[in-house]
């Protein structure tokens, strides 16, 4: 052990004592970092952004539908559901009625539906909680009723009336709820039913088993009345993206690297070229070839280390500047990461020519 | 220790034999001389005994064992812990302190840094270097490079000391020096072989090998 924490030592005190080569190489594995950040990271960088616009469209939600309001789909449903494996969160909404702003004349009618389950986080809500009677409104559905604030009354065509104690933002795939007001359900009601309920899963690829499952759990009394509408194409779309652009950015990683690889190991045969009595004397002195190889290699991978650090910083500083975000710190490690690794493997070749040289025909003073 | 070699067969090119069945033993405690003319193969043999050379057929013996045959590592290890190099031109590198050349063997040895820099200085201070420690050797003269390269050497108190045409670039006042150091690490115990064509040192032999 005290033996192989020497020879790292020694390593890292030949690296300094070579400030030249080991700058070198320190430059070329920044270089290295910087360019594939700055490059294939803004490429992973879009290729986050245009998924997650994908999947904000929705390549995650899965909805139900009674098509002609005779299904019998009943609000137990969404409980059976939200157990599916793979299911985030799932959602249900009683039929729409129309409701017109109480005492403000000239107002146009906005939806009200009941809601079944626990709003998502996709809904935003402020105000006082809902109960039986009150309802929350959406920004649109505010502005056709004509309400200067979220609160007041609304009434519906056969007398009901409710108390507006609040309001909300949707996101999709919710967002179409903004049109509305949204109420919890009556307690009273006789066997109530629902017309939508909307589930988002984990995973695109949660998509198909998630909505195969769901026929089974809805227990409607008229299936045929059922439609579920998925993002399967959506999610086709996406995985070709992600693909084409993983396939991008993987060759131009796989170029860099292999440039770099090729300049530190050009670099280091030419050090170990021209210090071939340091090799010999180190022979002499006892060091075994396995010894020598380590040598060189560590040194490499402990310049390349610090020129990791560098070269990701600057990478990072221009994705920052061009992009406005920081990047990913997975991909950002996995850069150093490899550079570091291609600057080792880099090292090998050179670090065989120095351990395999004869020792003696450089020793010898003619 | 004493080394031996025994039918020793060794060239550098298959139509050049340098040696052909040659034996010799070098004693414990006794300074033996390898002289010769030129190109007799006198710096070839302290080689071939310090196992950075193998031979084409023969033994090489430390104390009764055959040593000739074994892997690169196991070869390594004896000459970091049980060899001490001496080169004619002391072969220290340029770019460290006297102080690191003189520690760098005790790496290979396994010997603690610590140990090997307290090793070192008393070295240093014996052979009248320790005021350049921290100087690198492009500082020092090259009398003061042998006697840094002599303390590199015995730094691992090696059983053998090998020491090639040691005093080549010297004046006769640190060769003295450097053969008296080697004289007295013969009368401790240690096997010292010098490979010299200069008469005085050959005279300062116990024992002399012709080749």
């Amino acid at each position: 052990m005290r033996r192989l924490v020497g020879l790292m030592v020694e390593a890292i005190r030949m690296g300094a004592a070579r400030p030249v080569s080991s700058t070198v190489t320190g430059l070329i594995v920044a270089g290295v970092c910087a360019v594939i950040l700055s490059t294939t990271g803004q490429s992973v960088q879009a290729e986050r952004q245009v998924l997650g616009r994908i999947d904000e469209a929705g390549t995650r939600s899965v909805i139900v539908t009674d098509t002609n309001g005779s299904a019998g789909i009943r609000p137990g449903a969404v409980d059976r559901i939200s157990r599916l494996s793979g299911v985030e969160w799932v959602v249900g909404f009683g039929p729409a009625t129309d409701v017109h702003a109480a005492g403000i004349p000239g107002g146009k009618p906005a939806a009200v539906r009941a809601v079944y389950g626990t709003l998502p986080p996709e809904v935003d809500t402020s105000g006082r909680d809902m109960t039986a009677g009150t309802v929350l409104v959406g920004p649109d559905a505010q502005a056709s009723l004509g309400l200067a604030v979220s609160a007041g009354g609304v009434v519906a065509k056969d007398g009901t009336d409710y108390a507006v104690v609040g309001r909300f933002d949707a996101v999709d795939p919710l967002g179409f709820l903004n049109r509305s007001l949204i109420a919890a359900p009556n307690p009273d009601a006789v066997d109530p039913v629902l017309r939508t309920i909307h589930i988002l899963v984990d995973r695109p690829e949660d998509v198909a088993p998630v909505a195969d499952a769901i026929y089974g759990l809805l227990d409607a009394e008229d299936p045929t009345s059922v439609g579920i509408q998925t993002s399967e194409t959506l999610a086709e779309i996406r995985k070709a993206v992600q693909g084409e652009l993983g396939r991008y950015s993987r060759r131009l990683v796989t170029v860099i690297l292999a440039v770099g690889l090729v300049l530190v190991g050009l670099n280091i045969y030419g050090t170990v070229s021209t210090a071939r009595r340091d090799f010999g004397r180190r022979r002499a002195l006892g060091a075994s070839r396995a010894d020598i190889i380590g040598l060189v290699t560590t040194q490499t991978v402990a310049v390349a280390a610090i020129g990791a650090a560098a070269g990701t910083a600057i990478g990072g500083a221009i994705i920052w500047r061009l992009t406005g975000t920081p990047p990913d710190t997975a991909f950002t490690a996995a850069v150093a990461t490899l550079s570091i690794l291609a600057a080792a493997i880099a090292a090998i070749p050179p670090a065989m020519v120095a351990a395999w040289r004869d020792p003696v025909s450089v020793l010898r003073v003619p | 220790m004493t080394v031996a070699v025994e039918g020793l067969s060794f060239g550098y090119r298959r139509d050049d034999t340098i040696f052909d069945g040659f034996d010799a033993t070098f004693p414990a405690g006794v300074v033996s001389g390898v002289t010769g003319r030129s190109g007799s193969g006198k710096s070839t043999l302290l080689y071939l005994v310090g196992l950075l050379l193998t031979p084409w057929s023969g033994r090489i013996r430390f104390e009764g064992v055959d040593v000739s045959g074994l892997s690169d590592a196991a070869r390594s290890q004896l000459r970091a812990s049980r060899v001490g190099f001496v080169f004619q031109d002391a072969a220290l590198d340029p770019s460290r302190s006297v102080l690191d050349n003189m520690v760098e063997g005790a790496v290979y040895a396994g010997l603690g840094r610590g140990e090997a820099i307290r090793r070192a200085k008393a070295l240093a201070e014996r052979f009248e270097v320790g005021l350049r420690l921290g100087h690198k050797p492009g500082e020092v003269s090259g009398g003061q490079a042998q006697r840094v390269a002599l303390c590199r050497a015995l730094v691992n108190t090696p059983e053998v000391i090998l020491a090639d045409e040691p005093t080549g670039n010297l004046d006769d006042a640190t060769a003295a020096v450097v053969i008296d150091a080697l004289v007295e690490q013969a009368r401790r115990g240690v096997t010292v072989i010098i490979a010299s064509h200069d008469h005085e040192v050959v005279a300062a032999c116990d024992e002399v090998v012709g080749l």
